[in-house]
C-alpha cells in the first residue's frame, strides 16, 4: 500500500463512505439477516468490525488482532516503510501473542476453540483444536510448549465449562488425535486437573532439565493451597491423570487460604538427577515451599522414572513478598526473600534450610539478583537489589558474597528522588529503569556505580521499550502526547521526537531498524520511524491499515 | 519441654541402673547379646549412638554417683560412669527409616533411596519406634492409647496392625530378625506423668505377618534391661531379682518367667550395688559385676541346672564386657591395676583357671573398649579425668598410652577398629594458665584417634557432642551438636583418613543421626526438632545436603 498524507486519507475515507451510502445492495450484502432481508444499519461502517487491538511485536514487524474481522493484520516493517498483510484466522480471535523468540504468531480463538500458529514469513498456519473456549495462553520460555486455560475473569457465553480443564500443546509437533493402540497421546492433550478446592490461577513452566540423561519438561500449575506438577510429554492416553502430581501445602482441616504468587527455578546440572528445585512463594504464609524434583520408583509410558517431588518448608522472615536465587562461591544455592513484616532480608540455605536474617531500615517487597563488578575486589560477583513499591524512596544493594558473614555491613543504600512504582533491568543488565509513582518521571539506575539519573516528563509514560541489546537507548511514549522520547542510557540524555498524532504504545523492531508508534485508533494508525535516525521528517504514518482492503474484499463478495 | 528432653533429664537423675553393656555400648563391641539397638560396631551396619548421658546415668556399665565408696574387701571402689550409646529413634529397617511424630499420631516412613516420605497413621502419641534391619517391619509404641502398631511395609502399601498392650509401658526392644519384640517399663525413661505401677510385667509381641499377637509375661521385680540372644528366640529380662529367661517360640499364652538369681544374697539391692549383668550372645551364661563383689558371678541360664559360680578376682571390677562371640569376657580391675580375661567356656567348671590377669602398671584404667579383631582393648578412665587412652594388646600385654589432651568422657571404635572417637567434657583442669589451655579445658570436644599410629586430632566444640554415626567403610563420622543456650545447631563431618572436619549449620536443633539404608548413595539422616518434622540428609562422600520439612505434607504428595 502506498503511503498517503493525512489529508489524502481523509479524502479516501470520505469517498468510500459516500459510495457505500449510495449502494443499498452493497450494504445489504453486509447486513443481511438469516432470512435474506436487509437490515440497514444507522451507521455506515461499524468501527468495531475492523477494530484492531494494540500491537504485538514479532521479529520482522508488528501484528494486530481484529477480532470482529476474524483476522490479524501484519505490518512488515523496514525502517519507515511497511507492508500490510491481512491473515484470516479462526472466528473471533481472542488473543494474539508470539513465541518468546518472536518468530511465530499465536492466535487463540475462544469461539473456534482453537489455537493457530502462524509463520509471519510464509503465512503458513497450523491449527490446534482445543475443544474448549479457553481464553488464556501461557508459553514455555523456549516456545516449545503452550498451555491454554481459563483466566480467572473468564467471560464467555459457554453454558457449561470445567475450570480445571486445560490444553497442553506441543508446538514442535503437528496436531494429532489420540491413538490408544500405539499408544500415542493427542496433541493438544486435554487435561483435567484434580481439584482440591481451587482452580488453576497461573502456570509457570520449568526450564528443561535432565533426569538420568533424559530431558524432562514440566509446568507448575498454581492453585489456592496447592500446586500441581504437570509433565508436558509422555502422556499415556490409557491412564489420564498419571502425568500430574498434586502438592498440597496445608493440612486437610486447615482454614488457611494460601495463594502461590511467585515461582523460581534452579538451573539444572546435567550430571545430577537431584538438583532441580522449584521455590514457591505463597501469600498468607511465612514459608517458602521448596520442591525438589527427584526420580521416583514408578515409571511413565516412556519408561522414564516418574518425577517425585520432595517438599521442604523454608522459613525466613515474616510475610515474604519476593524472592530470588543465587549461588555462592562455594557452589551452595541460596534463596533470598524480601520480608515485609519482619523488615529484613533472609538468606536461606536451600540444602539445610539454615537462615541468616539481615535487618533493614525499612520494609522492602522486591528483590532481584544481578552480577556486577565489585569495586573493592574488581571481580564480578552477585549482588541483590532491594526496593519497595509502596512508596519507599530508598533502594538497597546487597553484596551477596559477604552478606551471610557481615550482615548489615554488606548492605548499601541509595535514596532516590521519589518512590518506585516499577523497575526493570535493561537488556545488558547493568542498569535498571525505574518508573516513579504517577509515571511523570523515570530514572536510570546504574547498578555498578550505585547512582541514578532522573528524567522528568510533562506527561505520564504510558509505554516504553528498550531499543535492544547493544543499543543503549530507551524509547518512551507519553499518554496523549504526539511525541516519543529517546533517552541515551549511558548519559541519560533525552531527545524528544515529534509525531503527527498522539502516541499510545510503541514497539521497537531492531531486526528491521524500526520504531513503531501506535496511535490507538480502532481502524489502525501507526507511525514508523527509523531506529538509527528517528525523526519526524523521515517518518511515515499509516492510517486505516485495518481497513485498507475493505473495497477489494467487498467487491469480491458482491460478485 | 519435649518428651526427649524429659527423658534425657530422667536418665541423668535416676541414678544407678544396671544395663547390659555389650549390645548398647561402645565399651562392649562385637557380638554380645543384642539388646535394644544394633550391635555391629565392628562389622559395618549402623554404628550410630548417642553420647548424651553423663554421671549418674545408666550405661552399659557401672553407674556412678550413688555408690561411691562402697567397698568389697579392703579396696575402695570408685565407680566409672560409662556413657550409654543409645540407638534412639528414628530407626532404620532394611530399606526405610521410621520416625514417630507424636503430635500427629503418625509415623513417617522415609525411603532410603528416593527420600520419599509416607505418613502412616498409628495410635495415640507414638513415642518409640523399633525396627529390624532384616525386614521392613516396624513396631511403634503408642503411649496415649496403650497399644502398639505393627507396620509391615510391603512393596505397594503399609499394613498396620494395632495390638493392645498393658498400660504404662514406655519402651520397646526388638529381637534380632524381627520376629518378636518386648514392651516394658524402662525406669530410666520415666517421667512424672508415667504410670509406674506395673513392676513385673512385660508384653511379648509376636510380629509374624498375619499372626501378630500379644502375651503378658510376669517377670522379676522392676525391669532394668531387656536383651535377646543372637538367634532372636530367647529374651533375657534383667530385673532386680535376677534374669527372667523367655523362650519366645514356646509362649503362646500369658505366662510367667521366674527370674534366675544372679547373686547368692537374695536381699542384695541391685541398684545400690551398681549391678551390671552381661548376657552372652548364645544366651547360656550371664556375668554379673557389682560394687561389692571381689570378682564376678557367672550364672548359667537355660540349662537343666541353673547355678551361680563365683569367679574370684583381686579387685572389684569397674567394667565388664563380653566379646569374641561370647567366648571371652574382660573385667577391669582398677585398683589392682590389672585387666582380667575370662574364658567363658571354662568359667562355670574351672572358675580360677578360666582367668588370666594382665598387669597394667600405668596409664588410665577404669573402663575398656575391646576390639576383637586385633585382640586389643582401649583402656581409659572417666572418673580420674586423665587425658589419656591406653591400648593393651590382650595377647602380649603390651601397652601404649596416648595423650588426648582432655579428660575422657567416652570412647567409641569405628566399625573397622582403625580409628576411635574420644569424647571430652568441659570441666577439665587446665594444663597451664595460658589462654589457649584454659580455653581447651573449658570447651567440649572430641578427639579423632588413629589407633595404628596414635596420631590424635582434638576438635573443640561450643556444645556437648551429641549423637554420632560412622559410615559403613569407617571413612567418615558425623557428629551432631546442639545447644539451646548458644543456639548451636550443627553437624560436623570428619574424615577419618585425613582427619579433616567440616561443619554444617542446620535450621533446627538436631535430635538424632543415623545411617540411611540405601543401595545407591550412602547417606546419613539428621532428624531435627520441628513442629511438622524436619530431616536433613547428607551424602557421606560429598557432604551435599537435602532437607525435607513437613512429613505429613510430603506424605500427601500425590
Amino acid at each position: 500500500m502506498s503511503v498517503l498524507s493525512r489529508r489524502g486519507w481523509a479524502w479516501v475515507l470520505l469517498a468510500g463512505a459516500l459510495w457505500l451510502t449510495g449502494c443499498q445492495e452493497w450494504i445489504c450484502l453486509l447486513d443481511q439477516n438469516e432470512d435474506g432481508v436487509c437490515e440497514p444499519h444507522g451507521d455506515l461502517i461499524d468501527e468495531g468490525t475492523f477494530a484492531v487491538s494494540p500491537p504485538v511485536r514479532y521479529n520482522a514487524g508488528v501484528a494486530y488482532r481484529a477480532e470482529a474481522a476474524d483476522r490479524i493484520t501484519l505490518l512488515r516493517t523496514d525502517g519507515a516503510r511497511a507492508e500490510v498483510v491481512h491473515v484470516p484466522v479462526a472466528e473471533q480471535p481472542t488473543l494474539l501473542t508470539t513465541t518468546p523468540d518472536r518468530s511465530l504468531l499465536l492466535v487463540l480463538s475462544q469461539e473456534a476453540q482453537s489455537l493457530s500458529v502462524i509463520d509471519p514469513e510464509t503465512l503458513e498456519q497450523t491449527i490446534y483444536p482445543l475443544g474448549s473456549p479457553f481464553d488464556r495462553l501461557e508459553l514455555s520460555e523456549d516456545g516449545r510448549y503452550a498451555i491454554a486455560l481459563y483466566s480467572p475473569n473468564f467471560n464467555s457465553s459457554a453454558i457449561i465449562r470445567n475450570t480445571n480443564e486445560m490444553a497442553v500443546i506441543d508446538l514442535a509437533e503437528p496436531p494429532r488425535e489420540e491413538d490408544l493402540e500405539v499408544p500415542l497421546a493427542a496433541n493438544p492433550q486435554i487435561v483435567t486437573l484434580r481439584s482440591f478446592g481451587s482452580r488453576p490461577l497461573d502456570v509457570v513452566f520449568a526450564p528443561s532439565f535432565l533426569i538420568r540423561g533424559e530431558e524432562r519438561r514440566v509446568a507448575l500449575i498454581l492453585s489456592e493451597n496447592y500446586v500441581t506438577l504437570l509433565e508436558l510429554n509422555g502422556f499415556d492416553p490409557r491412564e489420564p491423570g498419571r502425568n500430574e502430581t498434586a502438592i498440597r501445602f496445608v493440612q486437610n482441616d486447615s482454614d488457611l487460604r494460601l495463594v502461590p504468587l511467585q515461582v523460581t527455578w534452579t538451573e539444572d546440572d546435567p550430571n545430577r538427577d537431584d538438583d532441580m528445585f522449584a521455590f514457591v512463594l505463597v501469600q498468607g504464609s511465612d514459608d517458602i515451599i521448596s520442591l525438589n524434583l527427584l526420580p521416583g520408583d514408578e515409571q511413565d509410558l516412556l519408561g522414564r522414572p516418574r518425577i517425585r517431588p520432595s517438599l521442604n518448608q523454608l522459613t525466613g522472615g515474616r510475610q515474604p513478598r519476593s524472592m530470588a536465587l543465587f549461588t555462592n562461591s562455594q557452589g551452595q544455592i541460596k534463596l533470598l526473600t524480601a520480608n515485609r513484616s519482619s523488615v529484613d532480608l533472609s538468606v536461606i540455605d536451600v540444602a539445610t534450610s539454615d537462615v541468616v536474617q539481615v535487618p533493614l531500615d525499612a520494609a522492602v517487597d522486591q528483590v532481584f539478583v544481578y552480577n556486577a563488578v565489585n569495586p573493592d575486589t574488581d571481580v564480578e560477583e552477585p549482588f541483590a537489589l532491594l526496593y519497595s513499591t509502596a512508596g519507599l524512596r530508598t533502594v538497597y544493594f546487597v553484596e551477596l558474597s559477604t552478606v551471610e558473614g557481615r550482615g548489615t555491613r554488606a548492605v548499601d543504600s541509595l535514596n532516590l528522588d521519589s518512590g518506585v512504582e516499577r523497575l526493570e533491568l535493561t537488556p545488558d543488565r547493568r542498569r535498571a529503569l525505574i518508573l516513579h509513582p504517577g509515571q511523570r518521571s523515570f530514572s536510570v539506575l546504574n547498578l555498578e556505580r550505585r547512582s541514578f539519573s532522573p528524567v522528568d516528563a510533562l506527561a505520564p509514560v504510558s509505554d516504553y521499550q528498550f531499543a535492544g541489546l547493544g543499543d543503549e537507548r530507551l524509547v518512551t511514549v507519553f499518554a496523549g502526547e504526539p511525541y516519543i522520547g529517546l533517552t541515551e542510557l549511558d548519559n541519560t540524555h533525552p531527545t524528544p521526537v515529534e509525531l503527527d498524532l498522539a502516541a499510545v504504545a510503541t514497539a521497537v523492531v531492531p531486526e528491521t531498524n524500526t520504531i513503531l508508534v501506535d496511535h490507538g485508533r480502532s481502524m489502525g494508525a501507526a507511525t514508523l520511524l527509523r531506529l538509527d535516525e528517528p525523526s519526524r521528517e523521515t517518518s511515515a504514518t499509516l492510517w486505516g491499515f485495518g481497513v485498507d482492503d475493505l473495497l477489494q474484499v467487498r467487491n469480491a463478495e458482491a460478485r | 519441654m519435649t518428651t526427649n528432653t524429659r527423658r534425657h533429664i530422667a536418665r541423668l537423675t535416676l541414678g544407678a541402673l544396671t544395663m547390659s553393656a555389650a549390645a548398647l555400648l561402645g565399651a562392649g563391641c562385637g557380638d554380645d547379646a543384642s539388646g535394644a539397638a544394633e550391635t555391629s560396631f565392628g562389622g559395618g551396619g549402623d554404628a550410630s549412638a548417642s553420647n548424651s548421658t553423663s554421671n549418674g546415668t545408666s550405661g552399659g556399665g557401672v553407674t556412678g554417683g550413688t555408690t561411691g565408696g562402697t567397698t568389697g574387701g579392703t579396696t575402695t571402689f570408685e565407680p566409672e560412669p560409662e556413657e550409654r550409646f543409645n540407638f534412639l529413634r528414628p530407626q532404620p529397617s532394611r530399606n526405610y527409616v521410621y520416625v514417630a511424630n507424636t503430635n500427629l499420631d503418625t509415623v513417617a516412613r522415609i525411603d532410603g533411596d528416593t527420600l520419599e516420605i509416607t505418613s502412616i497413621e498409628v495410635g495415640d502419641e507414638p513415642t518409640v519406634v523399633r525396627t529390624s534391619q532384616d525386614t521392613n517391619t516396624a513396631v511403634v509404641l503408642n503411649e496415649g492409647s496403650s497399644d502398639v502398631s505393627v507396620i509391615h511395609s510391603l512393596s505397594d502399601r503399609d499394613e498396620v496392625i494395632n495390638l493392645p498392650i498393658r498400660s504404662g509401658f514406655n519402651d520397646l526392644t526388638m529381637a534380632p530378625r524381627g520376629h518378636y519384640a518386648l514392651a516394658w517399663l524402662n525406669y530410666a525413661e520415666i517421667t512424672a506423668e508415667d504410670d509406674v505401677g506395673r513392676f513385673q510385667d512385660v508384653n511379648l509381641l509376636c510380629l509374624e505377618q498375619g499372626n501378630e499377637a500379644v502375651f503378658n509375661v510376669s517377670v522379676g521385680f522392676r525391669v532394668l534391661e531387656v536383651e535377646f540372644n543372637e538367634a532372636g528366640d530367647r529374651a533375657y529380662v534383667i530385673t532386680e531379682d535376677g534374669v527372667s529367661v523367655l523362650r519366645l517360640d514356646a509362649i503362646d499364652r500369658d505366662a510367667d518367667a521366674q527370674p534366675v538369681a544372679v547373686t547368692e544374697d537374695p536381699l542384695e539391692d541391685a541398684l545400690a550395688v551398681d549391678r551390671e549383668v552381661e548376657i552372652t550372645s548364645n544366651g547360656k551364661l550371664a556375668l554379673v559385676r557389682t560394687s561389692v563383689l571381689m570378682g564376678l558371678n557367672a550364672v548359667s541360664l537355660g540349662g537343666a541346672l541353673e547355678r551361680i559360680v563365683h569367679v574370684p578376682l583381686p579387685d572389684v571390677p569397674t567394667d565388664l564386657d563380653v566379646y569374641d562371640g561370647g567366648a571371652r569376657a574382660l573385667a577391669v580391675l582398677k585398683n589392682a591395676r590389672q585387666v582380667a580375661l575370662i574364658e567363658l567356656d571354662r568359667v562355670l567348671d574351672e572358675p580360677d583357671a578360666a582367668v588370666r590377669l594382665i598387669d597394667v602398671p600405668e596409664g588410665p584404667l577404669g573402663l575398656a573398649t575391646i576390639d576383637p579383631r586385633s585382640n586389643q582393648a582401649l583402656l581409659y578412665s572417666v572418673a580420674s579425668g586423665e587425658p589419656m587412652v591406653t591400648r593393651l594388646d590382650l595377647a602380649t600385654g603390651e601397652l601404649v598410652t596416648w595423650d588426648v589432651r582432655k579428660g575422657v568422657k567416652g570412647l567409641q571404635l569405628a566399625p573397622d577398629s582403625s580409628r576411635a572417637l574420644v569424647f571430652h567434657g568441659n570441666d577439665d583442669a587446665p594444663r597451664s594458665m595460658s589462654q589457649s589451655d584454659q580455653f581447651i579445658a573449658q570447651s567440649w570436644g572430641y578427639t579423632l584417634l588413629d589407633l595404628s599410629t596414635g596420631f590424635t586430632k582434638l576438635q573443640t566444640t561450643d556444645t556437648e557432642p551429641g549423637e554420632f554415626v560412622f559410615s559403613r567403610d569407617s571413612q567418615w563420622v558425623f557428629i551432631a551438636l546442639e545447644d539451646e543456650g548458644t543456639g548451636a545447631r550443627q553437624v560436623e563431618r570428619a574424615n577419618l583418613v585425613s582427619f579433616r572436619i567440616d561443619t554444617y549449620d542446620l535450621a533446627s536443633p538436631p535430635v538424632h543421626v543415623g545411617l540411611l539404608p540405601s543401595e545407591t548413595v550412602e547417606r546419613i539422616y539428621v532428624s531435627q526438632e520441628h513442629p511438622v518434622g524436619r530431616m536433613t540428609f547428607f551424602e557421606i562422600e560429598t557432604g551435599d545436603a537435602r532437607t525435607v520439612t513437613g512429613y505429613e505434607l510430603n506424605s500427601r504428595i500425590d
